[in-house]
């Protein structure tokens, strides 16, 4: 079952589907859970926002090391979003300290430059639990899954672990929030 | 005596070696020779997620614009992509390329935002070797 990981307009759920994806991660407050199957809600904090209760899936978007620490350090949060605008603050200490406590680390496909991804593969080799989101608010901004890995291939990723990171973390995440739930 | 004959073995085991590593070496040459190939066509087929009327020309140069944003002009003059057939009632087409190539074309879709001012979506859904396997695919949808 393969899992966009994340949606910012319910809409495209339709849409999602004819591009092979069976599991969404939407981040919508518009977002009528019992209406679609296989839907699950996610929050992003930005900055230094606070967690609500109700949401199953949260990731947060740190913008300075102070809260980068902070989020990793939070058992409530499953993972850090990471783009253009914050990449550089997860150096070597930061990646291990994601590693054991097991968070996800979020690439947003569509505010991410080159440069960004070729980091985010290199994560990867060491063992970080790397995901790659489109985060589309519009149709044209969603990524189908075979040109996704085609585009990881070609920032020079291994295929195997591009399966992992475009197939099995996502359904682990996915999968992870309905046990909880 | 003894020696003669020893000498002449010699000799012989020498020669047999030089002659097996001079043809195992031209083997290998042989193969990596070889493993180039042929740079065959491939064909993917895609579909339009959008609305409105597009044409064949147009999704082309959306193509070839996105290749060239993404990888530059050596991998756009190396996959050359081509809009070969589309068909506007099930919205799907086939771009011809090859085997070099199709994964630049494959990995640069995504980028391709609208074609002729329409927002749209080019989803791959399959490569294939053959056009007439292309166009069965289209076919059955």
């Amino acid at each position: 079952m393969l899992v966009e990981t994340c949606i910012q307009d319910p809409k495209l759920i339709e849409i999602s589907s004819r591009l092979g994806f069976q599991g969404y991660i939407v981040e919508s407050r518009k977002l009528d859970e019992a209406r679609w199957q296989g839907v699950k809600k996610r929050l992003t904090l930005v900055g230094d926002s606070q967690v609500s209760p109700n949401t199953p899936i949260v990731f947060s978007k740190p913008l300075s090391r102070t809260q980068l620490v902070k989020v990793l350090n939070d058992i409530k949060i499953h993972g850090i979003s990471l783009d253009n605008d914050n990449f550089y603050l997860l150096k070597k200490n930061l990646l291990n300290l994601a590693k054991s406590k097991g968070k996800y680390i979020e690439i947003r496909l569509n505010s991410s430059s080159s440069s960004v991804i070729r980091r985010a593969i290199e994560w990867g080799y060491k063992g970080a639990k790397v995901i790659f989101s489109s985060c589309a608010s519009r149709k044209s901004e969603l990524w189908a899954p075979l040109s996704l890995v085609n585009y990881l291939a070609f920032h020079g990723a291994d295929m195997k672990d591009v399966i992992t990171w475009v197939y099995t973390y996502p359904l682990e995440l996915f999968k992870l929030v309905s046990d909880d739930s | 005596m003894y020696q003669t004959i020893l000498d002449v073995i010699f000799v012989i085991w020498l020669l047999i070696i030089t002659i097996l590593l001079l043809t195992r070496k031209n083997m290998i040459m042989v193969k990596s020779k070889r493993k180039v190939g042929r740079n065959k066509r491939r064909y993917i087929v895609f579909r339009v997620v959008g609305q409105g009327e597009l044409s064949p020309r147009a999704l082309e140069t959306s193509v070839r614009e996105a290749v060239k944003e993404l990888m530059g002009r050596m991998w756009l003059e190396i996959s050359d992509p081509h809009v070969i057939f589309y068909n506007p009632s099930n919205m799907s087409g086939i771009i011809s390329t090859n085997r070099l190539g199709y994964r630049a074309v494959l990995a640069s879709m995504p980028l391709v935002k609208s074609v002729s001012g329409t927002e749209v979506l080019l989803v791959p859904f399959r490569t294939t070797g053959s056009l007439k396997k292309a166009k069965s695919l289209i076919r059955s949808g």
